[in-house]
């Protein structure tokens, strides 16, 4: 019997993930919870998010495509810089999370006095 | 495979779009303008914050300088009617600046070259930990309570820290460092509650902020005033 599994995986529809959006993207998502994206890989999901919401990968991805020190993005619960970045595949049903870093704190004075 | 390259394509050329810093006037849009703490997060924050800096003044040596740098933070979780924010829970999760690899990182290369030596410092500033921030998402996602930002605190460092660190005024105003994380994030609500000493003792005052085009702008902090005046805290309204 010939091998078929190279061109059946290759009919198959891509995944489909959900994609959960945090209160910081309202601004460009209308205020859009989660988001359901077709997708092989986090960055073929991502592209999916940035068709639906333009500006997306604007608050995720820096100059040299990467995504941003202050954004994590999470593949169910793993975070894909410890998995294959960009390139980490994802499966039907995964869930992709997308949560800004929570960070701050006192150092210098600021901008205060010219408020 | 050609799905692939249409999209690294379309995530290349949206990159190269990235001409500047991630600061268009889309990405803040219409934020709130309002943000209402219900009574049991700030109760349970200005008790963080109080506890806290009682440990930084039972600190202080025969000089008077205290060896234990007050911080309290938290996150902030609620729910946004179209009109305003309301806060109905805080989480408070482990502060990783001083002990995840890849944060000391991240202070060392960006942070401290831009906002000053002072960030060398693991004192200071805040980054919480991101599991810990996931995973307080994920309990509150089916009671329908969003993660909206976070509150930190200001001690008045400059008045009781050591003496070659008194030329640091703090106050509920963002640094510049909290500016520049507030607005890289972007989360609509950014507390900073600055804990002082006063006639009356041990004091208090609010501001919230929310990331703009070119700053921060004000954001409207109601506090219960039960709250207020229980605990001496000045909210200051937004502009």
């Amino acid at each position: 019997m010939p091998d078929v599994s190279h061109s059946v995986s290759k009919s198959l529809p891509a995944p489909v993930v959900t994609i959960k959006l945090p209160t910081a993207f309202n601004a460009l998502t209308g205020g859009q919870k989660q988001v359901d994206v077709e997708g092989d890989s986090i960055r073929e999901v991502l592209s999916g998010l940035e068709r639906s919401f333009p500006g997306v990968l604007e608050r995720l991805m820096d100059q040299k495509g990467s995504v941003k020190r202050y954004v994590n993005v999470y593949r169910n619960d793993s975070d894909i810089r410890g998995l294959e970045g960009l390139e980490t595949k994802v499966e039907n049903q995964d869930v992709i999370w997308i949560v800004p870093a929570v960070a701050g704190g006192s150092g210098t004075t600021g901008a205060q006095e010219s408020r | 495979m050609a799905g692939m390259k249409d999209a690294q394509r379309v995530t290349d050329a949206a990159v190269r779009e990235v001409a500047g810093p991630a600061d268009g006037i889309a990405l803040f849009g219409d934020l709130p303008r309002t943000a209402r703490f219900e009574l049991e997060p700030a109760r349970r924050f200005i008790d963080h914050a109080a506890q806290e800096y009682r440990k930084c003044l039972d600190s202080r040596d025969a000089d008077g300088v205290p060896s234990h740098l007050p911080r309290a933070s938290g996150l902030l979780f609620g729910q946004f009617d179209g009109n305003e924010i309301t806060i109905s829970d805080i989480e408070f999760v482990p502060n990783v600046r001083d002990s995840d690899e890849s944060v000391m990182a991240e202070f060392e290369g960006t942070i401290a070259p831009r906002f000053g030596d002072v960030y060398r410092n693991p004192g200071r500033g805040f980054w919480s930990d991101e599991k810990g921030v996931l995973q307080a998402i994920k309990d509150r996602f089916t009671s329908g309570l969003e993660l909206m930002g976070s509150i930190h605190s200001h001690p008045n460092w400059h008045e009781i820290g050591p003496p070659h660190e008194r030329y640091q005024k703090l106050s509920e105003h963002p640094t510049l460092m909290d500016e520049y994380l507030f607005r890289q994030s972007c989360w609509p609500v950014n507390v900073i509650w600055y804990v002082h000493e006063n006639s009356r003792g041990m004091a208090h005052r609010v501001a919230g902020w929310r990331p703009g085009t070119d700053e921060c702008d004000r954001l409207d902090i109601r506090i219960p005033s039960a709250i207020c005046e229980a605990f001496n805290v000045e909210s200051l309204p937004g502009v």
